[in-house]
């Protein structure tokens, strides 16, 4: 079965994961170098993004910034999923007092609004890319949590679980060999969708004022304050605004394209 | 989806038909006051927002020099005793007449450390104040106190009444907490009915957004704080009446003068030959602050323009760390000394984006000669404790309200000062510093903060690197408003709103 | 059902707790004194001192935690530190704000997506669908701030058509009153925002409406009711859109929260006064009590809705009901 949509997703986060892996190789501009006397130059066969505030080279700011984003967002998905998915699997496999325990931690951080869970913790830990790291993950991690509960739920009251019980396997063994791989193809739907969130998340935390700090070329912090310029020189936003647009869109897209193959019955649902 | 749609646009023609006419003036404000009384304000809207509820003994004006208000006259028989004579016909909303005694009231409030007044240091030279009777006022000093006079706008509140309670031009009529404050016109103002009748004050957090509601109309008065670049836009809007001017305003640079390798004056030296102003201030400010020579203002009595900081020059500074044995000697791109590198952590605070880009263009400009600097941003608490821990090398931040040359030396610069975070120390400074405040005759103090100022910007435990900018726009239809570099909306009293067409 | 319905909410307790703790040991960790921010710029040491001790913030932290703790079961959520007014006043009056702008934006996601993600999928592999689709995808993408200073840029300072900023009256007033030229203020003011705000959500609404009909699409007894002779239009409004919505369903609550949760920044950049903006100056003041206060009753909503949620759906599937009741058993 071919699929425009996985393909389309694919292309596109293709070609970001290129400029992120070869963004030194991609201009003859430095990142850092600033040229005040050629500030805020709109796109021309010498800046072909044109220039920021600074005079530096857009193009290879955003292809730096490729690299900080793509970090930032992976790992804190990663973590979020490592986190959540032991936690669901934990929750739905022993059930009882141990889910009751657990779902509740998950249902105190789903009750904590998003922004200010994550505001409060990058004040907590400092500007940076670590901090905004960790608030995402801290964000994130009752998705899959959830998700992966209800699976195992689903799952464990399968024939295949008490055949294995009866055969001696142990609860690890059982955990990780036969419930997890059922588990692992809406988590991975989800992850890849969580990225994209991510990217936006870090974006409007560059907003607020609790992002990752200058001088890291990062897309979020380009794009909050080129909305400043957005009436003068709209580009400033329209660039960074559209690097993010571009690779969430692919994200997206890779993550249904996944989930009409790996998931038919939906249950990676946002 | 359809009649979503034409719901949607019958919405959209319908209410770009009910023209939005006004009969009243609002004005976009970047916070809430956190307090609408007098000896509680602690912020630019506070400040300019009590300066339209209240009058105080005297009144600032543009060059920030005392006018009669409450008071008509004053005398200073000798130099710790100053004497108000009120006037008769001034009363506060709730209609009942000013009288010394409300006078008292304030000051002897304000100087009670339980109420937590932040500006009560302004007062502590008050040994003893008295209502001699029903409208004169003795001050005694414990000390003579030269800047008093200025400090003297403070709102009067009535005795025992509201805390919302002037008799200013204006009443309260509502406070939307962190959303908007309703003012109306004060019919019984000693100065005369307004002609305005109503005054709303719309919070609006973000710059870009405040600037475009002006821009679509829905607000008829902005002010700094701005973006630059929408300054620069709305200034050459002819649809706009815009306003420039200095404001008692600094942005600086706080050496932290107690960490190596800070504490040498050489290397300041050096460093601030680094900070090039003009580049900054046209490029990031986009002109709306100027260059700064002194931490003395343009605007003040004081300001001595041979009174300079070190000028910018990058190559006479790369010598200079030369000499002082800062090189780098293993080829790392950094400076050492003594096996030691030359690292230094340039702060600022988040909320203002000039300010961060400022932090970041110098870490580049040091970069670039040899010096190791990083950055920590940080919001305004964080920042605020690490400065006041003292725990930074150096940081850009800026001082408002500077009426006196008083108020940006004495608690920063003398030794053990309040607001010294980086405990510079130096005997002569101290001495200039307290002979400024109890000398009387302004021609002396001049010359007094002349010497201190020439001090500072050889010893450099501030460098200052703008005077800023004031900026203020008005649609056409308020007519007649004279702005005050300080942002104070007292001429809304005596402005005119134009018939709607 | 009542036994369920009793359950769920004696479960909110000791998540509210947890809230409170959780939020409470989090503000702890964040560098900044309310103190020294209350006093501005040229707060000398010693007003500091005496305003923490004023405020208690001198106290040990096991004794604050307890003190709140026993003001909160008092139901008093204590006093705003910038406001000096109790933050339970400060908090209502918020909440109307925050309310008439999610549920404004939940209808119009909950209508719009519905709506695209149907025709999405009756006309699956159309221009329709493929729009819907891409429409759904740019929604999803784009960093709501952006959008809504975008939007701003062209309808209001462009375009003229509606206000860039604020709130006019409230809605539920403006519409008892019978006042027209304060209720198309009102819904003027309310556009923007509930736009910026919707966007979002009515996408991932659209796609997953369209993913749920075209599984009940392809079942049985629709195949069935077309073949006993219904047109596709009819068989699409008895059957298809009533059981797609079931899974549609579950997603509302957690949809809802980050409904709310979005308020936050939408809130911030159109000078809407709801708690989203009271948040994010609570935080930026280091005002405790009233960052507190906002995050319990944001926590209290979203808790709320989920258990409507839950009970709407229990009803309407009883397996839902016999499980949890047999886990608590």
């Amino acid at each position: 079965m071919r699929s425009p949509t996985l393909c389309l997703g694919a292309v596109l986060v293709g070609t970001i994961l290129f400029v992120a892996a070869f963004a030194p190789w991609l201009s003859t501009y430095s990142p850092d170098a600033m040229d005040m006397s050629n500030r805020l130059a709109p796109p021309s066969g010498e800046h072909v993004l044109g220039t920021d505030n600074f005079g530096r080279d857009l193009w290879i700011r955003m292809a730096y910034g490729a690299r900080i984003s793509l970090a930032v967002s992976l790992s804190s998905v990663s973590i979020a999923v490592l986190l959540g998915g032991t936690v669901g699997l934990v929750s739905g496999y022993f059930r009882g007092t141990v889910d009751a325990v657990l779902m509740r931690i998950v249902d105190l951080f789903l009750g904590f609004p998003p922004f200010i869970l994550a505001m409060a913790l990058v004040a907590a830990l400092g500007s940076g890319a670590l901090s905004v790291t960790v608030a995402l993950a801290a964000v994130f991690w009752t998705e899959s949590a959830r998700l992966v509960r209800g699976i195992t739920l689903s799952e464990v009251e399968r024939d295949y679980v008490a055949a294995a019980r009866a055969a001696g396997a142990r609860h690890f063994r059982i955990m990780t060999r036969h419930l997890l791989p059922r588990a692992a193809g809406p988590v991975s739907i989800l992850a890849t969708l969580s990225i994209g969130t991510a990217i936006v998340a870090e974006a409007g935390l560059s907003f607020l004022g609790f992002g990752i700090e200058p001088p890291t070329p990062t897309w979020g912090w380009t794009l909050a304050y080129g909305v400043r310029y957005l009436r003068t020189d709209m580009w400033l936003a329209t660039v960074p605004g559209l690097a993010i647009l571009w690779t969430v869109l692919g994200f997206n897209l890779l993550g249904d394209g996944l989930r009409d193959r790996l998931d038919p019955r939906g249950l990676a649902r946002r | 989806m359809r009649p979503l749609s034409a719901l949607f646009l019958a919405v959209v023609i319908l209410l770009s038909c009910s023209e939005r006419k006004r009969d009243f003036v609002r004005v976009g404000v970047d916070v809430d006051a956190g307090s609408l009384d007098p000896r509680l304000m602690r912020d630019t809207t506070a400040y300019r927002v009590v300066n339209l509820l209240y009058d105080g003994l005297i009144a600032l004006d543009a060059s920030s020099k005392p006018t009669p208000a409450l008071a008509h006259r004053w005398d200073h028989p000798d130099d710790t005793t100053w004497i108000f004579h009120l006037r008769d016909d001034a009363r506060f909303h709730n209609g009942t007449p000013v009288t010394a005694h409300d006078v008292v009231y304030t000051f002897e409030t304000i100087l009670d450390p339980s109420l937590g007044a932040p500006l009560r240091s302004l007062y502590t030279p008050i040994a003893e104040i008295e209502a001699t009777d029903e409208h004169t006022v003795t001050f005694t000093l414990s000390t003579p106190y030269a800047p008093l006079l200025s400090y003297l706008e403070l709102g009067i509140v009535p005795r025992g009444g509201e805390a919302t309670t002037g008799s200013g031009p204006y009443r309260l009529l509502l406070w939307d907490r962190g959303a908007k404050i309703v003012l109306v016109a004060h019919d019984d103002y000693w100065g005369g009915a307004p002609s305005i009748r109503r005054i709303e004050l719309l919070v609006v957090p973000d710059n870009t957004a405040r600037a475009q509601a002006f821009e679509a109309g829905d607000l008829d008065l902005i002010q700094s704080p701005l973006a630059s670049q929408d300054i620069r836009r709305l200034a050459e809007d002819p649809r706009f009446e815009s306003f420039t001017s200095n404001a008692p305003a600094i942005t600086y640079l706080n050496f932290n003068t107690a960490r190596a390798p800070l504490d040498d004056p050489a290397l300041r030296k050096a460093l601030a030959m680094l900070v090039d102003q003009e580049t900054i201030l046209d490029g990031i400010y986009e002109g709306t602050d100027r260059v700064a020579s002194s931490i003395l203002l343009p605007s003040s009595w004081a300001f001595e323009s041979d009174v300079r900081q070190p000028q910018h020059d990058a190559e006479a500074a790369a010598e200079l760390l030369d000499e002082l044995g800062w090189r780098d000697r293993d080829g790392d791109g950094f400076r050492e000394r003594d096996g030691e590198p030359l690292a230094i952590e340039l702060g600022t605070h988040s909320e203002d984006l000039n300010r961060v880009q400022t932090v970041e263009f110098l870490q580049n400009a040091f970069r670039k000669h040899g010096i190791d600097a990083t950055i920590r941003i940080s919001d305004w608490p964080s920042f605020s404790v690490r400065r006041d821990a003292g725990d930074y090398d150096i940081i850009l931040l800026g001082w408002t309200q500077l009426v006196d040359p008083d108020r940006v030396s004495f608690d920063q610069l003398h030794t053990g000062g309040g607001l010294n975070w980086g405990q510079y120390s130096n005997r002569r400074l101290d001495a200039l510093l307290e002979s400024g405040r109890t000398e009387d005759d302004r021609a002396k103090r001049a010359e007094i903060y002349r010497a201190a100022a020439a001090i500072v910007a050889v010893e450099l435990p501030y460098y200052v690197l703008s005077y800023q900018g004031y900026h203020l726009f008005t649609s056409a239809r308020l007519r007649d408003y004279e702005a005050d570099p300080r942002g104070m909306l007292r001429s809304l009293a005596r402005s005119h709103l134009a018939p709607a067409p | 059902m009542t036994r369920y319905a009793l359950l769920r909410l004696w479960l909110v307790v000791p998540t509210l707790a947890g809230v409170l703790l959780f939020v409470f040991a989090l503000l702890e960790l964040v560098p900044g004194d309310p103190a020294v921010v209350f006093l501005g710029e040229n707060a000398t040491p010693e007003a500091v001192a005496s305003l923490r001790e004023e405020l208690g913030l001198d106290r040990p932290l096991p004794v604050r935690l307890f003190d709140y703790g026993w003001d909160v079961l008092r139901g008093d959520l204590g006093q705003s530190i910038f406001q000096r007014e109790p933050v339970l006043d400060i908090v209502l009056r918020r909440l109307p704000a925050t309310l008439e702008l999610a549920f404004a934006s939940f209808l119009l996601a909950v209508l719009s997506g519905v709506a695209l993600g149907t025709m999405a999928a009756l006309w699956r592999g159309s221009f329709l669908d493929v729009a819907a689709s891409a429409v759904a995808q740019l929604g999803v993408s784009m960093p709501v701030f952006w959008l809504g200073i975008l939007l701003m840029a062209w309808l209001s300072v462009d375009w003229g058509w509606l206000p860039a900023v604020g709130r006019g009256e409230p809605l539920v007033s403006a519409l008892t009153s019978g006042d027209i030229r304060a209720l198309t203020d009102a819904l003027a003011h309310l556009v923007l925002p509930t736009v910026t705000l919707a966007i979002h959500h009515a996408a991932v609404i659209s796609r997953l409406v369209r993913a749920s009909m075209l599984t009940t699409l392809h079942e049985e007894y629709v195949v069935a009711a077309h073949a006993r002779g219904l047109t596709l239009s009819h068989v699409t409004a008895a059957h298809a859109l009533s059981n797609a919505i079931l899974p549609v369903l579950s997603v509302l609550g957690v949809r809802f929260g980050a409904l709310l949760g979005g308020a936050v920044l939408t809130e911030s950049i159109f000078g809407w006064p709801g708690l989203g903006q009271l948040a994010v100056t609570a935080i930026s003041e280091r005002d405790l009590p009233l960052v507190q206060g906002v995050v319990l009753i944001f926590a209290l909503m979203f808790i709320l809705v989920n258990l409507l949620v839950d009970l709407a759906h229990a009803s309407l599937d009883p397996r839902i009901r016999f499980a949890t009741l047999k886990a608590h058993a």
